[in-house]
């Protein structure tokens, strides 16, 4: 499959007997055509224990394509090496996020869509223990401008803006990132997320965060391909930073 | 005029038994229907603010006293002296106190509980050696259906006086492991592949961070404990994926992990007690 974002997520057209496969990230979506139905198989990190699964009633169902949306779940980004953000101050970064895949029919009336992750993320509980939430954990470099970044096809770029608003020095070690609130852009072959703008109000308070589309730099060439999962008005108030108190004692 | 009379009477009599009659037939009519109807309809209109269980428990109570209510206005309408009844209810009252002292006792440990509120219903809890999700909580018992499909009927003064675990009470719970390697193995290098392999499974949370660390010299292996945090969802994911990628990671490693033995020795503390094996004949 090209790689060239563009026509990697145009629709397909499908007919009997047509066989296509898509590799992203690592995973190999295939699928097989014929007159009344579709197989469909779903390979992850080369673990080829999936069956196929049929699509029934597919005849009306022209065109089929691979869309691109943020993961189902808030993905926690650990930082390789902790950041100290100073009172006051701010700090832009950017990071990649691993997309999760969509396979959509043409016939729009058609609704319950397979969603494949493109790489395995390993999972990871965000809060306390007793009320906190379920949420993907992503250990990753933190970059803090655009060229560092070198993102594949399965990565959105997304810039943070980081604000101490505090009076204490803030240890940023790891955010997590309510992605069902981003959208998808592309721009020049790749794929950009909403910019966030994250204000630190103490270990006790809930961060202030402000979605603007794309990034401000180059707004007016990004090209919405994929609306978020839960739009949002333009800021939220969600707990996004977080020293985790870690259970050290344990019942034999 | 007599004979006019008594029939005049008998028709008066007739028609009081005819009116009475059909009070009692309206009565039971009306009680049957608010039996039937005003307890689903508190259930319902309460779902917003209110438990599953008090819910249940309240539309329960409910129609019990519509039902004890109704039966007194029937017996009314059909002419018992309710002072008479009352003083001979009180009585039986005694009687049947005393005879129903266990089932009080439920009702009044079942009031406790919904106040207290140990779990609710759809819960997983454990009681004793029984472990099944909560079907409903009841005035006089808390039933349960076992994961191999078992209904289990527990009064709840029983369950007043137990030890309850609420295993699904919070999100996520840690998994245990004890496992215990050959004495020749060595030990660090053993703990570093348990935590590659729990990092590895991807049902296990990275947070809070998994524990690994070396227990205790056992009689027969070194014993390790490994504790990985989990949602409670994926319980049977973990032990199951978790158990096999270390017994297949050891078994690739060549890592012993031993049976129960006992060595002896004879003659000397460190060489073994001679044993040969010799071939059948």
């Amino acid at each position: 499959m090209s790689t060239d974002v563009k026509n990697f997520w145009e629709a397909k057209d499908v007919g009997d007997n047509t066989d296509f496969s898509w590799e992203i990230g690592q995973l190999k979506l295939l699928l097989k055509g014929k007159e009344t139905e579709w197989s469909i198989k779903h390979i992850l990190d080369n673990k080829d224990d999936n069956l196929w699964e049929r699509w029934i009633g597919t005849n009306n169902v022209k065109q089929v394509s691979l869309r691109p949306i943020m993961p189902d779940l808030p993905l926690v980004v650990k930082s390789s090496s902790p950041v100290v953000i100073i009172p006051n101050s701010e700090i832009q970064i950017y990071i990649s996020i691993p997309l999760f895949v969509k396979l959509e029919l043409s016939n729009n009336s058609i609704e319950g869509i397979n969603e494949y992750a493109t790489i395995p993320l390993s999972q990871t509980w965000f809060g306390d223990a007793m009320v906190g939430s379920h949420a993907y954990s992503l250990k990753t470099e933190i970059y803090e401008t655009l060229n560092e970044i070198t993102s594949e096809n399965n990565q959105v770029i997304c810039p943070i803006l980081v604000k101490n608003i505090t009076k204490k020095p803030f240890r940023f070690e790891r955010l997590c990132l309510h992605v069902e609130h981003l959208s998808i852009y592309e721009m020049e072959q790749k794929l950009y997320a909403d910019s966030l703008k994250v204000s630190y109000r103490g270990e006790e308070g809930f961060s202030k965060i402000e979605y603007s589309p794309g990034i401000d730099d180059f707004s007016k060439k990004l090209k919405l391909i994929e609306k978020s999962r839960n739009p949002i008005q333009k800021s939220i108030f969600k707990r996004s930073f977080s020293e985790f108190q870690n259970f050290h004692g344990f019942q034999l | 005029m007599d004979i006019f009379n008594t029939v005049n009477l008998q028709a008066v009599m007739a028609n009081g038994i005819i009116q009475s009659s059909l009070r009692v037939i309206a009565l039971v009519i009306c009680c049957w229907v608010s039996y039937k109807l005003l307890p689903k309809l508190f259930y319902k209109i309460s779902k917003s603010y209110l438990s599953d269980h008090v819910r249940k428990l309240t539309s329960k109570s409910l129609s019990y006293s519509i039902f004890v209510i109704f039966i007194i206005l029937i017996l009314n309408e059909l002419g018992f002296k309710l002072t008479a009844l009352l003083g001979t209810a009180g009585v039986v009252g005694i009687a049947i106190g005393l005879a129903s002292q266990t089932s009080l006792s439920n009702i009044i440990c079942g009031l406790f509980l919904v106040s207290e509120r140990p779990f609710k219903i759809n819960d997983i809890i454990q009681i004793g050696d029984k472990t099944g999700i909560v079907l409903s909580i009841d005035l006089i018992s808390v039933k349960l259906r076992t994961f191999d499909n078992k209904f289990i009927r527990i009064p709840n003064e029983m369950i007043f006086k137990t030890q309850v675990t609420n295993i699904t009470e919070f999100p996520i719970r840690r998994l245990n492991i004890k496992l215990g390697v050959a004495y020749k193995e060595n030990i660090r290098e053993v703990i570093e592949l348990l935590k590659r392999i729990v990092d590895g499974n991807v049902y296990c949370l990275d947070e809070p961070t998994p524990i690994v660390f070396f227990d205790n010299f056992g009689d027969s292996a070194l014993e390790i404990f490994v504790g990985v945090w989990i949602r409670n969802d994926d319980y049977l994911k973990v032990k199951e994926t978790l158990l096999i990628d270390i017994k297949e990671r050891f078994d690739s490693e060549n890592i012993e992990i031993p049976f129960p033995h006992i060595s002896l020795y004879s003659g000397s503390e460190t060489e073994p007690f001679p044993i040969t094996h010799q071939p059948k004949k």
